[in-house]
């Protein structure tokens, strides 16, 4: 048996496919009991709508980026492992590093491996996230309820506490936008201005719907400003 | 942990235990699908490999990656809410959760660290996961007529800058002062310029690792950037406009 008639095989396809519909099933069970209790704590119908239409409206072009990395990944593991690996738990440069590393202790590469390498490498890139996410059945519940109580007592002092947070993991990530060249800090930048013009256009015309679609016209600008950014810096 | 169960009334909040109780059973669930993928492969095809090959392929990752996305989780986790379990379990928390759960706070601006503020961040989560899962499927069956758009040198050089073009327009949330209910907070940032340039400074020391140890890097700064705040807070230099104080000052012009 070779490598690619179980990394093809339509075993893999079916498992994988009903794996990806219960996931896809939790998320859709997710979406509406959020969506019922947003309206039931008090926010407004408009915001919520705005909030979905904003949400799939950004999603699309990150998922492409995925897309992208797809077909690298499918170069490694096949078209159903690289499928399943991709729509739940993981993300590209993780399951490109693990599936590369997982050959590289194994001493062999795609073109010689075997059917049993496939099994390893299904194992090899399965096992070290699926290990960290059984922590958050025991840890995730005490460390956000936890958070919540920050500050119960002051009024003042609640709210600021909260967004120490969001502060934190910000001033962490916006890290590598500063440090990895000009080109990354100029994409950086050119979705600060884009998000900034539409805001004041927004705000000018009195269009509020166009707040929604900040981030997905930032985000596609910016991209796009990328390619010149890359092909002059680097 | 009982005595923290009896003092922290949100234990006792019915739609966070709902929540919660529903993630932990999706976590096991999804833990149930990522580990019989393989194991029902392996066995109907009689490819099981030895548990010494297995750790000696995945070891490596393992000492990486479970203390980095326990390190993930204890600093995501506050902001996320009972949503951390489906954006685990999806993935891509950094290049679509986390900006999808801003962008959704942004344009709801609940008061953080509330029902309104976690029911919201749940939904863009799914729809986020959602998304993301119609897209692969559909790049899984046009994988052939996609492949020469997608491997173009233009869509490959842009993928590698989703992340600077996400974080570009969020990172303005933090200048504003409307930070949701009506509060405003003014000089919050200044706790955080010493941390933000000794992870510039870790950055340019150790540029391939940085990312790996981002998580860590958080855990660190969370009480660093806490105890600033507070301290900050208590000499006032950063200042907390609740609605009650525009309120009162309208009703003195009057």
């Amino acid at each position: 048996m070779t490598f690619q008639q179980v990394s093809d095989s339509s075993l893999l396809y079916i498992l994988v496919a009903a794996g990806i519909l219960l996931v896809a099933a939790a998320s859709v069970y997710y979406l509406i009991v959020c969506y019922k209790h947003a309206l039931a704590v008090g926010v407004s119908k408009e915001d919520m709508h705005n909030v979905i239409k904003s949400s799939v409206s950004f999603s699309i072009v990150p998922s492409i980026a995925i897309v992208a990395g797809l077909v690298s990944l499918v170069a490694v593991i096949g078209i159903p492992y690289a499928w399943l690996r991709l729509s739940v738990i993981g993300s590209v440069a993780y399951e490109l590093m693990a599936s590369s590393m997982a050959m590289s202790a194994l001493g062999v590469n795609v073109g010689d491996a075997t059917a049993q390498t496939f099994g390893l490498m299904m194992w090899a890139m399965c096992l070290p996230m699926t290990l960290g996410i059984i922590f958050n059945i025991f840890f995730v519940k005490p460390i956000h309820l936890g958070t919540v109580k920050l500050g119960a007592g002051d009024k003042r002092w609640g709210p600021l506490a909260q967004t120490v947070f969001m502060t934190t993991l910000l001033v962490t990530l916006i890290v590598p936008m500063f440090g990895k060249g000009l080109a990354y800090m100029l994409t950086f930048a050119t979705s600060a201005v884009i998000a900034i013009i539409i805001s004041t256009l927004a705000s000018k015309l009195k269009a509020d719907w166009l707040n929604s679609f900040t981030l997905a016209f930032s985000l596609i600008g910016a991209m796009a400003a990328s390619i010149w950014f890359d092909g002059i810096f680097n | 942990m009982a005595k923290e169960k009896k003092l922290n009334p949100a234990y006792q909040n019915p739609y966070y235990k709902k929540m919660h109780s529903v993630g932990r059973w999706m976590t096991v669930v999804a833990v149930a699908i990522f580990v019989g993928v393989p194991l029902i492969t392996c066995l109907h095809f009689g490819i099981m490999p030895k548990f010494s090959d297995v750790m000696l392929a995945s070891g490596g990752l393992c000492a990486i990656f479970i203390p980095v996305s326990i390190a993930e989780s204890i600093a995501e986790t506050p902001l996320m809410g009972s949503s951390y379990y489906l954006t685990c379990i999806t993935g891509n928390v950094l290049n679509l959760k986390l900006p999808a759960t801003l962008n959704a706070l942004k344009i709801t601006n609940p008061k953080q660290g509330t029902e309104a503020a976690d029911a919201v961040t749940g939904v863009a989560v799914a729809v986020a996961s959602l998304v993301t899962m119609t897209m692969i499927f559909i790049g899984v069956l046009l994988l052939a007529p996609l492949k020469p758009m997608l491997g173009s040198a233009a869509v490959q050089t842009a993928a590698q800058y989703v992340l600077p073009a996400l974080f570009g327009c969020l990172v303005l949330t933090m200048f504003v002062p409307d930070v949701g209910g009506g509060v405003r907070i003014y000089g919050r940032l200044k706790a955080a310029i010493v941390p933000f340039i000794a992870a510039l400074v870790l950055f340019f020391i150790i540029p391939k690792y940085y990312e790996v140890v981002e998580g860590f890097v958080m855990i660190i700064f969370i009480p660093i950037i806490y105890v600033t705040t507070k301290k900050m807070y208590h000499k006032g230099m950063i200042k907390v406009v609740l609605p009650e104080d525009d309120e009162a000052a309208d009703a003195e012009v009057k």
